[in-house]
């Protein structure tokens, strides 16, 4: 290395523009230090955010937690729909006694002798 | 040494702190306490050292019994080895990093406080009972002031997060109280001690049933992979302190259990269904980390790789191999130090910034020196830096999944290790746009820096974390004869 750049510059003559047109593939991958940085970045942010990660984080944030609200919210509506029974009025309540004895009466003579 | 110390104490630190007077006296009742507690906790490490250097060679140490409900057979029977003790220093040492990092809470501080010691007090409890009924009981201590805590103090959605928190935890203990009582009439002498279960043999037909619910439902605290959905929203809402308690605490109550409860007593069922724990847990991992990746907020980063973290100690319990348990127990000491002490960095640098958006924030090393330098010594714990404790836990769970020539169990080791690849880039990323670069806010240049008492968190949780990575046989040698004792019951039948 110590010999080679006085060969390279010393002379000021374009020795060094000369190589690097003949050997012009290797020089530009040299010049973008063989493009690694680039690679990185398209691995990490095309692939892994993209394909992988951004899924991911939308799974999570949709599907799973979707699903824990959709319990809560079932609970939720499912009691708005039943709360009516208890009303508190006794005359409703009477007609469900009468109901059910009547109806259990029926069953108990014509259905289970 | 007294075990019934670590009881009283807190309660007599909660009541005081409820009878005191002013702000300043809550304060500095609850850093007393806390301060008493951490040394009953290290006093009662060399306390257990010493008895076992003397040949003292029970499974439990230190044990106590009294009679709660004869006709019931539960007894509030306490007792300690080598996993409780180490999970107790991990509980003193966060619980008083939290009573300090708290040091500035205006609203309603009495209660707050009180509040903190009162889940300082159910996980010692959790830890030290041998009865599973009583250990069911200071469970349930540990979760429910959560609620209030997030659902008051808490930040963001704190309501949503709180309810959801709460209900699945809940549902969580649901299934354990099922699990338990499972095991207590399956005994033909009705009991609740986990000493005399764990000599029984429990026909396979009711182990099958039992360990799913006991594991299921400790694994919803330590996020097992569908059930991890209250660890984002509730780290994030949580005050500081909070988040500290939940992730470092919170969750080792769960891996906690699944070894000691749901492995230790159901070993073939253990057996039969490690595979799907394998599975999940591996999930956990790599789900979380890249589930991280695309988050924003400092919080939800550390919350959802509190998930991916967590689930190394699912894979440590799943492989069932004596160093995959001892790791398993590691990370969870590991974790809950590190993961208290960056919800804490997180919490001073909210407190200054006001702002939790990394993309907000840059250039902070200028202005908040010591603040980013302890930011960087947790990202670097969390990616498992060598000389800090995660490095210690993850190579422990490592070596012991590749104990198993299995080509499934190579697989899940191998994937496992990718995700400290992941760790490393949201990590690096998050902390990197953090601290370096140029300041994105003018006014940041005002903002000051640690103040003592955040000084004094941040610098006993880092000496936890540097102890174990730099000197991790005694954490070692303290967790591993009590995990050869869960490995002979697995390996004896």
């Amino acid at each position: 290395m110590a010999f080679l750049s006085p060969w390279l510059y010393k002379k000021q003559i374009d020795k060094s523009d000369k190589i690097a047109t003949s050997l012009s593939g290797l020089y530009k991958a040299a010049y973008h230090k063989f493009y690694i940085d680039e690679l990185y970045l398209f691995v990490t942010k095309k692939v892994l955010f993209n394909l992988i990660g951004r899924p991911a984080a939308w799974f999570d944030k949709n599907i799973v937690d979707g699903l824990v609200n959709l319990t809560g919210n079932t609970t939720q509506a499912v009691s708005e729909k039943i709360k009516k029974v208890q009303s508190g009025k006794v005359q409703q309540y009477a007609i469900y006694f009468l109901v059910a004895v009547i109806g259990l009466a029926l069953l108990f003579i014509y259905v289970w002798k | 040494m007294n075990l019934l110390l670590f009881i009283t104490i807190p309660l007599l630190t909660a009541v005081a702190v409820l009878l005191s007077r002013n702000t300043q006296q809550v304060r500095w009742i609850s850093l007393v306490g806390s301060a008493v507690q951490l040394a009953m906790a290290v006093a009662l490490l060399f306390l257990f050292r010493t008895e076992t250097a003397s040949g003292n060679t029970g499974q439990m140490l230190f044990e106590r019994q009294y009679n709660l409900f004869p006709t019931w057979h539960i007894t509030f029977h306490l007792g300690v080895d080598g996993i409780s003790i180490a999970m107790i220093l991990l509980t003193a040492f966060v619980v008083i990093a939290g009573v300090l990092v708290s040091w500035n809470i205006k609203k309603m501080t009495k209660e707050f406080y009180f509040l903190l010691i009162l889940l300082g007090l159910g996980a010692y409890g959790f830890f030290m009972s041998i009865d599973l009924f009583v250990l069911f009981f200071f469970l349930e201590i540990s979760v429910i002031p959560k609620y209030l805590l997030i659902g008051i103090w808490g930040s963001g959605k704190k309501e949503y997060s709180a309810n959801k928190l709460a209900l699945m935890l809940m549902g969580g203990s649901a299934l354990i109280l099922v699990g338990v009582l499972g095991l207590y009439f399956s005994t033909p002498d009705h009991s609740f001690d986990l000493l005399k279960l764990s000599r029984l043999n429990i026909p396979i037909e009711t182990q099958r049933i039992i360990f799913p619910l006991l594991f299921v439902g400790f694994g919803v605290f330590t996020a097992l992979f569908p059930f991890h959905t209250w660890v984002p929203d509730g780290h994030s809402s949580a005050p500081t302190a909070g988040s500290m308690f939940l992730a470092g605490i919170t969750m080792k109550l769960g891996g906690y259990g699944c070894l000691r409860v749901a492995t230790y007593l159901l070993p073939d069922a253990a057996k039969e269904y490690s595979t799907i724990i394998i599975v999940l847990a591996s999930v956990a991992i790599l789900y979380g980390a890249f589930a991280t990746m695309m988050q924003k907020d400092l919080k939800y980063i550390n919350a959802y790789s509190s998930v991916s973290h967590c689930g190394f100690v699912l894979l440590g319990i799943g492989m069932l191999t004596t160093t995959a348990m001892t790791g398993a127990v590691m990370q969870m000491v590991s974790h809950g130090l590190m993961t208290a002490l960056f919800f804490a960095v997180i919490g001073m640098i909210y407190d200054r910034t006001h702002t939790r958006v990394v993309a907000e924030m840059g250039g902070l090393m200028k202005v908040m020196p010591f603040i980013t330098t302890i930011l960087f010594i947790v990202g670097l714990c969390s990616l498992g830096l060598p000389g800090l404790s995660g490095f210690v836990a993850e190579v422990t769970i490592f070596m012991g999944s590749w104990e198993k020539p299995d080509i499934f169990y190579r697989i899940a080791t191998i994937a496992a290790c990718m995700s400290i690849v992941v760790t490393a880039v949201y990590i690096l990323r998050a902390i990197g746009q953090v601290a370096m670069g140029p300041i994105k806010n003018e006014g940041y240049l005002q903002l000051k820096d640690a103040t003592w008492n955040e000084k004094l968190a941040a610098i006993i949780l880092v000496i936890g974390i540097v102890a174990i990575g730099v000197a991790p046989f005694w954490l070692n040698d303290l967790i591993r004869p009590a995990t050869e004792i869960i490995m002979n019951k697995l390996t004896s039948k």
